[in-house]
């Protein structure tokens, strides 16, 4: 009964709480951009739900993954722990070193070693539950009192059964707690992996969502992951009450060498392997990684691989899309063969002696700048001095931004990383104008949103002019000799010609090659391919002029400390 | 027979046992008082081989079984599980159907037919014991070690097992040691009496049929053990 009034109880506050939540979006419409109405996010829910629980597949697999594979390492650890002292105290300081790491900070390292895919999204989530769940076997294995342990030896049990019928059985009830934090954290630590390292999953799709400031579709992946969690919580807790009877049965099933020997078979199976870059190099394989989610940017190579420009230069593009991360990153490890990337970042890379270079262009001038409400009554870029100016976290972009508002405003000006949120800084004007936007893209969705703005190019602050979007190889591999270069620029010159001759044509090439776009999404981003087929190369050439033009501006204003040669730059 | 001479055990520090010294003969009963804290049960693990001396020597003939204060039931098996269990480990039984026969026997005998399959949990302080008492029983040793074997058993029952356990002892000739702090259990199982105090025997009492038979000689007795608690109670010192 008391359970029943619980439920009553919750339900009842729950859908208060909703509907003064529901409320207060139609009375504060700010709010409503950053906080939808619930209504909103059902809809989305329905609306999106294919996508949405494609996605959540990918979540639901890492999340069991890691836990399997944090049960699996735990197993061992925890009984050489109880075995040798030695071990436990080694092991017990390395966890609390584990802890203090969030996985945040480890996952683009283990994307650096093991490549980028599933396993550096299960890899951090199962370093992350392996605490919980191995300190709580371990304390259930102390938990079996010295009397008991004592009692066992005098009826002269042996090692194995003083672990199998005491140790084990008394451990249970500790495990199952332990895999009940570990599953209600498993959630976020799979989340935090997929943001760094997966092309798939809830994770992604909430970062895709917010970069289409699709808030409605952020929030609907938080509610089902949010139920996945509690579903897996539920379940901990079912298994949790029948553990004893349930490993008594599996115990009476299996003999005990046998579960052992099944643990130390699907570790010695566990180790993954990533494909190679030369199996690739062989099979003519290139792995091409964007610099972000899909967008307008990236149609001419979605048309190119549709209408087989690559492969007729003998190229099977593998597009993949990345996360917040530096597209040079994965090229230089070897994860990926070819990069879409930025010029100047790429640049300065090779400057500091980067093992990379510049193979292609996408676009023929920079797209980078500055982008203020209209509202705000900002219309030059020398009225920017005072200013409070949101940027995107990343040591060269604040660089940069310094070195231009140098260059034309004397008046000291504030700087703010708001990281990736910088449509939603402007919007809620918590800065007067944002750094790092690009004119083909914030612009029209801050517009499609009914938000006037102004754009200054980072040309009208003196900075050379540059290729915004540009495709790096690794030096020292095929991706990176003149003769690929020439197969690939072959192509993508057709492909971006094919785009600019049919440009409506081109736009429903890549959506359907990314279907399950939402559709507000899909109203932005055919805006913005019409601006951006006419920012779209025209060539494939790199003047050296221009180029040395850039890095002579940048060595002068600081920026890189050496100038390097034409060819460390451009592979032609 | 159990042989203890010159017995030296401490903990840390702490000394405990100083040059004990006993002998208990094969098909005897000894009760062992004393205050809490002397080192009961102590001596009861060094009998059984679970403490090793600091110096001196114990001597058990036989194989022994303990039962300790805290019963032995895991949580996870139900009572008839908990009593065989021995079978499943290391114990060799010569006859185990006959284990098991005996063990359902008795379970029944002592009122526990109705909870064969329920779990510790279910069962009252004095059902655990009993329970346990069985387990510790059913091994047949030649020498038994029991500490507080009956506290929270009630009057009933605890008088049918005390019977029972005579009984058995004195049948199959084995030796029985057991820590108490109810003299009447005392008064009725054993033969001797030992009262533990200051590191050794501090007195020794043989239960005489006279004594077992004339109140105000129990009465004599009692009067003597508590004047004895009096003297060496480590918390009135």
């Amino acid at each position: 009964m008391t359970r029943y009034t619980n439920a009553f109880r919750f339900c009842s506050i729950f859908l208060f709480l909703t509907l003064i939540w529901e409320l207060s979006s139609l009375f504060f419409p700010d709010l409503a951009f950053v906080l939808p109405p619930p209504s909103r996010i059902i809809g989305t829910l329905f609306i999106c739900k294919e996508r949405i629980f494609f996605h959540a597949a990918f979540t639901f697999e890492a999340i069991l993954t890691s836990l399997c594979i944090a049960v699996l390492i735990a197993l061992p650890l925890v009984w050489m722990m109880a075995r040798f002292i030695t071990v436990s105290a080694f092991v017990q300081v390395l966890f609390i070193i584990f802890q203090s790491l969030p996985t945040f900070c480890l996952a683009p390292l283990l994307v650096m070693w093991f490549g980028w895919g599933m396993l550096s999204v299960v890899l951090p989530a199962a370093l992350m539950m392996l605490f919980p769940i191995a300190m709580s076997i371990y304390r259930g294995l102390q938990a079996s009192s010295k009397e008991f342990s004592d009692y066992f030896y005098l009826l002269r049990a042996t090692r194995w059964q003083l672990f199998w019928k005491l140790q084990v059985p008394s451990s249970l009830p500790y495990f199952f707690s332990g895999l009940r934090i570990a599953l209600t954290i498993s959630g976020i630590a799979v989340i935090g992996g997929e943001w760094v390292g997966a092309e798939f999953g809830l994770g992604v799709l909430m970062m895709e969502a917010r970069h289409a400031l699709d808030f409605e579709l952020t929030f609907a992946c938080l509610i089902v992951l949010c139920a996945m969690t509690v579903c897996f919580y539920l379940i901990g807790i079912f298994f949790e009450k029948r553990s004893w009877s349930m490993y008594r049965k599996i115990l009476k099933l299996f003999p005990r060498q046998c579960i052992a020997g099944c643990i130390v078979s699907s570790l010695c199976l566990f180790p993954s392997c990533e494909s190679g870059r030369k199996e690739r190099e062989r099979l003519g394989k290139t792995s091409l990684m964007l610099d972000w989610m899909p967008n307008p940017n990236h149609v001419p190579l979605f048309v190119g691989k549709h209408q087989g420009f690559f492969e007729k230069e003998g190229i099977i593009l593998e597009i993949h899309k990345a996360p917040a991360l530096d597209p040079l990153q994965p090229l230089t490890t070897g994860q990926v063969d070819v990069s879409v990337s930025y010029y100047p970042r790429t640049v300065y890379a090779c400057a500091r002696g980067v093992k990379c270079s510049i193979i292609a262009k996408l676009m023929k001038e920079p797209l980078d700048g500055f982008m203020v409400l209209e509202e705000s009554g900002i219309r030059s870029p020398l009225e920017l001095g005072g200013r409070t100016i949101g940027f995107s976290s990343c040591h060269f972009a604040s660089f940069f931004l310094d070195t231009m508002m140098q260059s034309i405003v004397s008046e000291p000006f504030t700087k703010r990383d708001v990281h990736f949120e910088l449509i939603t800084a402007l919007k809620t004007k918590q800065v007067d104008a944002i750094y790092g936007a690009y004119w083909n893209v914030e612009p029209v969705q801050m517009n499609s949103m009914g938000v006037r703005t102004r754009f200054f190019s980072v040309t009208e602050f003196g900075v050379p002019s540059y290729p915004e979007l540009i495709f790096a190889a690794k030096k020292d591999t095929i991706y990176a000799s003149p003769q690929y270069a020439k197969r690939f620029q072959k192509a993508l010159q057709k492909s971006i010609d094919f785009c600019v001759q049919n440009p409506q044509k081109a736009f429903s090439i890549y959506m359907e090659m990314n279907p399950n776009k939402s559709p507000k999404t899909e109203g932005w981003e055919k805006d913005s391919w019409k601006r951006t087929v006419s920012v779209l190369a025209k060539d494939q050439e790199f003047p050296e002029e221009d180029v040395m033009d850039f890095l002579q501006w940048s060595k002068q204003k600081g920026l890189i400390l050496r100038v390097p040669d034409y060819k460390e730059c451009i592979s032609q | 027979m159990i042989r203890v001479d010159n017995l030296f055990f401490s903990y840390g520090k702490r000394p405990l046992l100083r040059d004990l010294s006993f002998a208990i003969e094969k098909g005897e009963i000894v009760a062992l008082v004393g205050p809490s804290g002397i080192g009961k049960t102590t001596l009861l693990k060094l009998l059984s081989g679970l403490l090793p001396p600091d110096q001196g020597s114990v001597h058990v003939d036989g194989s022994v079984s303990c039962l300790f204060r805290k019963e032995f039931l895991l949580s996870w098996r139900s009572v008839v599980e908990n009593v065989l269990l021995p079978l499943e480990l290391g114990e060799r039984v010569e006859d185990p159907e006959g284990y098991v026969q005996k063990a359902h026997t008795l379970l029944k005998q002592f009122g526990l037919s109705s909870f064969l399959d329920a779990k510790p949990e279910d069962l009252s302080e004095g059902m655990k014991k009993i329970t346990a008492l069985i387990q510790t029983l059913l091994l047949d040793k030649d020498c038994l070690l029991l500490d507080e074997p009956f506290s929270a058993i009630d009057l009933y029952l605890r008088e049918k097992f005390c019977s029972f356990l005579k009984e058995h002892i004195q049948e199959e000739k084995k030796t029985l040691f057991f820590v108490t702090h109810d003299f009447r259990d005392a008064l009725f199982l054993a033969d001797r009496l030992f009262f533990l105090a200051g590191g050794m025997l501090h007195t020794e009492w043989t239960l005489t049929k006279e004594i077992k038979t004339s109140l105000s000689k129990q009465e004599e007795m009692l009067n003597q053990i508590r004047q004895s608690h009096e003297e060496v109670h480590p918390l009135l010192t």
